[in-house]
């Protein structure tokens, strides 16, 4: 356990394998790449491979190591982390807990491909061709010849001495599940035969980056089955699997898990509601509130493929009984369940900004923010940075809601801005979020505060609006909203800002998103079949052979 | 549809819902009064109104508790001493009927037959019953200060207030509200269950001069095809939901009444809603009278009396026999004959028994969307959750 503890410890430094020839050569004139990375799996893509591979009866129970969200994505964080004592513990556990089940009576018939000759013994051929076929899947690449034997080996010795191939297997397999070469995407760099002196991705590691980010899963037999005759190194090879899973319904998992990231969904998890103030939201109206998100963003990308801005300002949504209530309106739902709803014209609910998983994410428990929500606009939806407030502000009248001085949010963001201080930052945020103040902490929809009349009046960088579907527009209009999701699926493909290198690639790109009408699926094919989101920058003098040497103790 | 909402929160839609009344209004305005106004609820709660103070409500003390009047009950039907305290050694303990002590109270009447199906096997144990001064409800005989019914209601001060069913229940332990208007712990609690299986209850009241002022209106209560949906709290029903009528006629009552202030009351008509046979198989009412008052964040309370069949009342109560003997303390004999004593509506032609006792329920709401049913979907997922039950 320690020694696994240390690989996988240093796994989370960037491990980087170099293979092909050494750096040599003129540089020609294509972006130099950026630094590799090696990012931990998230839960949700271990928990989706698990069922990729095993299907959905196989339970995945235990506690993850928790992400780290770094300039502003799990995704950035996911290459900077490491796996705590406790951590390995837990993946210990988990691992141990899926072999058993798909070794065990009920699942072994179907997921095992071959018997063993004596279910009481070991039998080399049958756990070489579980644990070939597994390892694949799980490690994103076919195995060694050494891995395979290293594994099988296992196998056997455990069997031997329990008496129980199945055992044995399921010991093996578990070691597989905790291995960094599973727990951590790995890139593997190549030279780039078409550009001398750069490197590239090696096909499975293309694979891997490709899989993760149209589909946030590991790649599929078919993609592995192309990586593995070469079909990834060529334009037309590329293309033809990245259609192949933008066409594919698995890309709603992709988008999906892009945006839950982007719009720090990850903090539902320590949200807190005062239910005596807030009484309709939940945990369910949580839950329900980030579905209802995801859902209006996939619909309008995905099967409408639609104009990337109107995400802002769609009233077109889905909704539960429960969210309904949220939004007083009258709701039946088939079953109980989901069904679409468009908010009429002229409603105050336009868009994702106004929907109950944005206003109420970014408010306090008690009391709306209009500098959170002003901020998250910014910072989210722009990618424009908004400075720490100092150490020593004085929040008292900001927080102080029974102030009979100062009934709205906006009576007394007025008056604490009369701090010199605070005043800087607090005009590039407020004014976006006083217009949302029509909506409460909880999401619901409000007219008075205290008894005054709320004024939901603001302004965007010089738009001006009166009200959360003026504000809508604004962001809408507002040209950084296009470039910042650019920006943002370009550093979340890639697991890392881009390089002052890779700046006209996303210039590029964000040009693209333009002519292409801002559609997402377009842009997610640009960033795709881009050869610079596969590009490796040439390693530093020395790098070559230290981590090759590392990466081969690994089990 | 019906629509709803009194609640700040929802005033733009509101708004529209009004000015598009008013835009259908307008050639005829010179004719027509004010546009009717449709405001509906769905019931959080609902439990035996009793006004219990703690200080005038019982002053000859409350009723025994359950492990005293069995060990009174089987003295009585001549089980010895011995045999009584081994019976109850383990009092209440688990394993249901296979516990000692239930046989023995269950036939506690003449030694063989069920004494909840049968409480005249048994002779009147005697109940205590209230006597203080002050009962909700409503002066359903129309007496007055001359009924003979004693009772004066505390918030409306109306004289002669007929409660018969609090006077029986009132100094039950488990059926006391305390303070008032407090929730009697084993109703409450019983209601806490049931509302999480049983379709919601609904209230629409339609103000037919709108209700910024007063003037008649139309009450109906239905059942709802869904079950209610807890709020943050987990204590109340979650506001603004939607509920589809369940068609079944059973459960549907339009009640004819006046809007006064922020006040609903009824004209005495008959009343039926179906419940649960978990509390009470039905509530169904003569003489029916209700008063609700629509706060300004659109939640009611209030109160719905009438004569309802004391037999009915009583096998709510017997259905759970020793258990809800020994959960509320409750004799179910004795409160079979309190029952039937305090019966004062509805004579039987040939014996002269009355057949029905007034009551009173306090009822707790927030406002909902109250729509026809139109999902057989919804139907279908409420009768399994019941059937899961």
């Amino acid at each position: 356990m320690a020694y696994l503890s240390k690989i996988l410890a240093s796994a989370a430094v960037a491990v980087t394998i170099y293979t092909g020839a050494a750096v040599s050569g003129v540089a020609d004139d294509k972006p130099a790449g950026g630094e590799v990375v090696t990012r931990r799996l998230s839960q949700e893509q271990y928990r989706q491979v698990i069922t990729d591979l095993f299907g959905p009866s196989i339970k995945v129970g235990g506690r993850f190591e928790p992400d780290i969200r770094r300039d502003g994505l799990l995704a950035m964080g996911a290459s900077q982390v490491s796996v705590t004592a406790s951590g390995l513990e837990e993946y210990d556990k988990i691992a141990r807990n899926i072999a058993a089940q798909v070794v065990g009576e009920a699942h072994r018939d179907t997921l095992i491909p071959c018997k063993p000759a004596n279910a009481k013994a070991a039998d080399d051929a049958c756990a070489g061709q579980f644990l070939a076929e597994t390892g694949k899947m799980l490690y994103r690449r076919p195995l060694t010849q050494d891995e395979l034997q290293s594994r099988v080996k296992v196998a056997n010795d455990a069997a031997v001495g329990l008496k129980d191939f199945y055992s044995g297997l399921g010991i093996s397999l578990a070691t597989m599940l905790e291995s960094p070469k599973f727990l951590f995407r790995q890139e593997i760099a190549e030279t780039d035969p078409d550009h001398a002196g750069q490197f590239r991705m090696d096909a499975y590691s293309k694979a891997s980056q490709l899989s993760f980010f149209l589909w946030d899963a590991a790649p599929d037999p078919e993609l592995l089955a192309a990586a593995e005759h070469g079909d990834l190194n060529s334009d037309s090879g590329l293309a033809k699997q990245v259609d192949r899973m933008i066409a594919s319904p698995r890309i709603q998992g992709g988008v999906r898990a892009f945006f839950t990231d982007m719009l720090g969904f990850d903090e539902f998890e320590t949200l807190a509601k005062d239910s005596m103030i807030f009484p309709k939201y939940s945990t369910k109206v949580a839950k329900d509130a980030q579905e209802q998100t995801l859902r209006t963003i996939t619909d309008l990308l995905v099967t409408q493929k639609g104009d990337y801005r109107d995400i802002f300002t769609t009233r077109k949504t889905f909704i539960t009984p429960l969210l309904a209530s949220v939004y007083n309106v009258p709701f039946v739902a088939p079953a109980g369940g989901w069904a679409p709803y468009e908010f009429p014209a002229g409603d105050s609910r336009a868009g994702i900004v106004s929907q109950v998983s944005f206003v109420a994410l970014h408010s306090h428990p008690g009391r709306s923010s209009p500098t959170l929500r002003g901020k998250a606009v910014r910072e989210v939806l722009l990618c424009q940075k908004v400075p720490t407030p100092p150490a020593n502000v004085n929040f008292t009248l900001v927080q102080d809601t029974k102030n009979p001085q100062y009934k709205t949010a906006r009576a007394r963001l007025g008056a604490h801005a009369t701090d010199p201080t605070c005043a800087g930052c607090h005009k590039i945020m407020d004014p976006i979020g006083l217009g949302l103040e029509a909506f409460d902490s909880g999401g619901s929809l409000r007219s008075s505060e205290n008894g005054d009349t709320i004024d939901t009046h603001g302004e965007l960088d010089g738009m001006k609006f009166t009200d959360a579907a003026g504000l809508a527009q604004a962001v809408h209009d507002d040209p950084a909203a296009p470039s910042c999701v650019v920006s943002r699926i370009s550093s979340y493909g890639l697991g890392r800002l881009p390089g002052k290198g890779e700046a006209d690639w996303v210039k590029t790109l964000q040009a693209g998103f333009k002519d292409d009408g801002y559609k997402f699926p377009a842009l997610l094919r640009r960033i795709a079949t881009s050869p610079e989101f596969y590009r490796i920058a040439p390693p530093q003098t020395g790098a070559l052979d230290a981590p090759s040497k590392l990466a081969s103790q690994a089990p | 549809m019906f629509l709803m909402n009194t609640s700040g929160a929802a005033s733009p839609r509101i708004r529209r819902i009004a000015v598009c009344l008013t835009a259908l209004a307008l050639p005829m305005m010179a004719a027509s009064a004010a546009a009717a106004e449709t405001k509906s609820f769905v019931i959080s709660y609902f439990y035996d109104a009793n006004f219990s103070d703690g200080k005038t409500d019982c002053p000859a003390g409350l009723n025994m508790s359950a492990i005293d009047f069995y060990r009174r009950d089987l003295a009585k039907a001549g089980h010895s001493h011995d045999e009584i305290e081994a019976a109850l050694k383990d009092f209440p303990g688990e394993g249901g009927l296979k516990q000692p002590w239930v046989p023995l109270v269950v036939t506690r009447g003449n030694g063989k037959d069920n004494v909840y199906a049968h409480p005249e096997t048994m002779a009147d144990p005697g109940m205590i019953e209230v006597s203080g001064k002050y009962s909700y409800g409503f002066n359903l005989d129309g007496k007055g200060a001359a009924s003979p019914s004693k009772f004066e209601e505390p918030d409306t001060h109306e004289q002669g207030v007929n409660n018969g069913l609090y006077k029986v229940e009132g100094c039950i332990r488990s059926y006391r509200g305390l303070p008032p208007p407090g929730r009697p712990s084993l109703p409450e609690n019983l209601w806490d269950v049931l509302r999480d299986v049983m379709p919601a209850w609904l209230i629409t009241v339609t103000a037919a001069d709108g209700f910024g002022k007063d003037g008649p209106v139309t009450v109906t209560w239905d059942r709802a095809l869904e079950r209610i949906t807890r709020d943050a709290s987990g204590a109340v029903a979650q506001a603004d939901m939607t509920y589809q009528v369940d068609p079944d006629p059973r459960s549907h009552n339009e009640l004819k009444g006046q809007i006064k202030g922020n006040v609903v009351t009824v004209e005495p008509a008959k009343f039926n809603m179906v419940l649960d046979p978990y509390l009470q198989p039905e509530i169904r009412f003569e003489q029916t009278h209700m008063r609700i008052n629509i706060a300004a964040d659109g939640s009611i309370r209030g109160v719905l009396g009438g004569y309802q069949p004391w037999m009915t009342v009583y096998y709510g109560f017997a259905d759970q026999g020793h258990i809800k003997e020994y959960a509320g303390s409750i004799n179910l004999p004795a409160l079979y004959y309190a029952l039937k004593r305090n019966a004062d509506y509805d004579p039987d032609p040939k014996t002269g028994q009355n057949r029905q006792i007034s009551s009173a329920y306090l009822l707790e709401g927030v406002p909902a969307y109250v729509i026809p049913a139109t999902n057989k979907t919804a139907a279908a997922d409420t009768d399994s959750s019941a059937k899961a039950r």
